[in-house]
């Protein structure tokens, strides 16, 4: 059995209600997810700028590679052979990766102040394809991950672990 | 090493496995020296509660021997005795900075299968399925700690393994239900469940100031140990018609102040409710038998707290008209241990809390799967089984 596979499975069909989207869901845009983080808008746009930090975050979903100044290269396992490249453009507290090809958003990310003593509101909209996994609940767990590293260092995972699944003995 | 793993319901084998090694630089290794069985294992054992996948590893009391340490570490140190809450937690998140441990906004890797069942989803915890985060358990030799320095507590000289085994769940959610009670002195506590963490919660209330606790049950040795572990009054409720009139009548007609629920989802009852239950839940229409639930409601006096430990998941038919009308305060949590374990370590070294008492059968992990029988089957008076790798 292909745990990963199997779990992510698992994890997909429970989470595919995750996958609605905020008031505008429907339009064809990528599904957007919102998270408060304790970090400050700056701490979350200068790592949303690493392509370092968007690698660790993505994990099983994909890559990203610094292709020069402003320029991102997106790898996904189910998305075009020498991945999607993309043009970083930042307006205020809005960063958007714009794909090459037609100029649309493979990323965007949003920055928002919470309430005193909450942080900082953190809007992502991700449109990366993920298998087995419903596309909202892809972007929650990317921003859920993007959130974790930044306030505590890591990202949460469990491979590799002990079990009793032939691939992982 | 060798570990208790779940292949299916009511399919459980010990079987060999990759020993657990460090994944994070804020892990460390355990070598686990005791773990226990929990009530709540049987509703993923019994298929109630999905989310496991055919060769998990479970288990989430425990208690071990630091052999490993990742590189961020700088609290803990190889050779420690340490006990570990079950919930895992970072520490810095805003709910860990309210002392919300089991909220944590960090350590779920699966926090996107929880967000459309609880609406946010909750800290990870070890060995208790995917959706809670698919971390590996303690029913093995080794068990991987991730932020130890947040979740190892260490043992004083003087408290055994098997007492401090106890301070990682039964304890500290038994006392975080009385807590939740915010008792004065005096107070009439009642707890509904005799088992292990109905009777911290006792013992817990106890501590906390309460004139009277009262354990509701039916099982005999159970009952026993609430008297002798808690010094509760005890009720055995298959011996009365009303619960919530016997406890009317005993407290003047007030009622208990607060109602402690540590019960859960397969909790027995009689009645036509509880037949309504059984039937709904042999269907898979509805998760829970709720009875002592809706009881702890009913029973409770006019504005006071009903605070519930038992682990539930879709209630048909719950009280809420009574809640509303008597003006009564429902809490709940999966435990805070982290917040509680520092004093709990500290009466148990005391001699002030006796959580050994809880271990009524101890064996090698090599018989764990027949431990579980014992302890799903409530054989032989057991209360809880403990395993040594």
């Amino acid at each position: 059995m292909d745990v990963t596979r199997t779990a992510r499975s698992l994890v997909g069909s429970v989470a595919a209600a995750a996958g609605r989207v905020l008031p505008g869901g429907g339009t064809g845009e990528a599904p957007q997810q919102t998270l408060t983080f304790t970090s400050s808008p700056a701490e979350v746009l200068a790592a949303a700028r690493d392509a370092g930090v968007w690698s660790q975050v993505l994990g099983e979903f994909g890559a990203v590679s610094a292709d020069g100044p402003g320029r991102y290269r997106f790898t996904t396992p189910a998305g075009p052979d020498g991945g999607t490249p993309t043009q970083l453009r930042e307006a205020g507290d809005l960063l958007q990766f714009l794909r090459d090809a037609d100029g649309g958003p493979l990323a965007e990310l949003r920055v928002l102040p919470a309430p005193p003593g909450r942080g900082t509101e953190v809007q992502l909209r991700l449109d990366v394809p993920a298998p087995d996994l419903a596309a909202g609940a892809a972007t929650f767990t990317v921003l859920y991950r993007l959130r974790a590293l930044l306030q505590t260092g890591e990202v949460p995972t469990i491979t590799p672990q002990p079990s009793a699944r032939p691939a992982e003995r | 090493m060798r570990a208790l793993v779940w292949n299916g319901i009511n399919d459980l084998a010990v079987e060999t496995v990759p020993d657990a090694g460090l994944v994070n630089p804020r892990d460390v290794v355990l070598r686990v020296l005791a773990t226990t069985t929990c009530g709540s294992d049987l509703h993923f054992i019994d298929g109630y509660l999905p989310g496991m996948l055919p060769g998990d590893v479970f288990g989430h009391e425990f208690m071990g021997e630091v052999v490993e340490v990742g590189p961020e570490v700088r609290r803990v140190r190889v050779g420690d005795r340490v006990v570990v809450p079950s919930f895992i937690a970072c520490g810095s998140c805003w709910h860990c900075a309210r002392g919300e441990f089991s909220l944590c906004d960090t350590t779920n890797p699966n926090a996107a299968a929880q967000q459309p069942l609880l609406g946010y989803p909750s800290g990870g915890i070890y060995g208790y399925t995917h959706p809670f985060g698919g971390y590996a358990g303690s029913h093995a030799g080794f068990v991987r700690v991730p932020f130890a320095d947040v979740n190892c507590f260490t043992v004083p000289e003087g408290v055994s393994d098997v007492a401090a085994l106890f301070v990682s769940d039964a304890a500290p959610t038994g006392y975080m239900g009385a807590d939740f009670c915010e008792i004065t002195p005096g107070d009439t506590v009642a707890v509904f469940g005799a088992g292990a963490v109905g009777l911290m919660a006792a013992a817990s209330a106890r501590l906390l100031g309460a004139g009277r606790v009262i354990v509701v049950d039916r099982l005999p040795e159970r009952l026993e140990k609430a008297r002798t572990v808690a010094g509760a009054e005890t009720l055995d409720y298959s011996a009365v018609d009303s619960v919530q009139e016997v406890l009317r009548e005993t407290t003047g007609g007030r009622g208990p102040d607060a109602v402690i629920e540590a019960v859960g989802m397969e909790g027995h009852g009689t009645g036509v409710q509880q037949k309504v239950d059984r039937a709904k839940q042999a269907l898979r229409l509805e998760t829970d038998r709720a009875t002592p639930l809706r009881e702890a409601v009913l029973a409770c006096r006019k504005g006071g707290v009903v605070s519930v430990l038992g682990v539930y998941g879709l209630t048909d038919s719950f009280p809420m008209g009574d809640i509303i009308n008597k003006g009564l305060t429902l809490r709940s949590a999966q435990q805070h241990g982290q917040r509680y374990v520092p004093r709990l370590l500290e009466h148990v070294a005391a001699g002030e809390l006796d959580t050994a008492a809880l271990m009524t059968h101890e064996m090698p992990l090599e018989d764990a799967v027949r431990g579980y029988e014992i302890f799903k089957e409530k054989e032989d008076g057991c209360l809880r089984a403990v395993f040594h790798p």
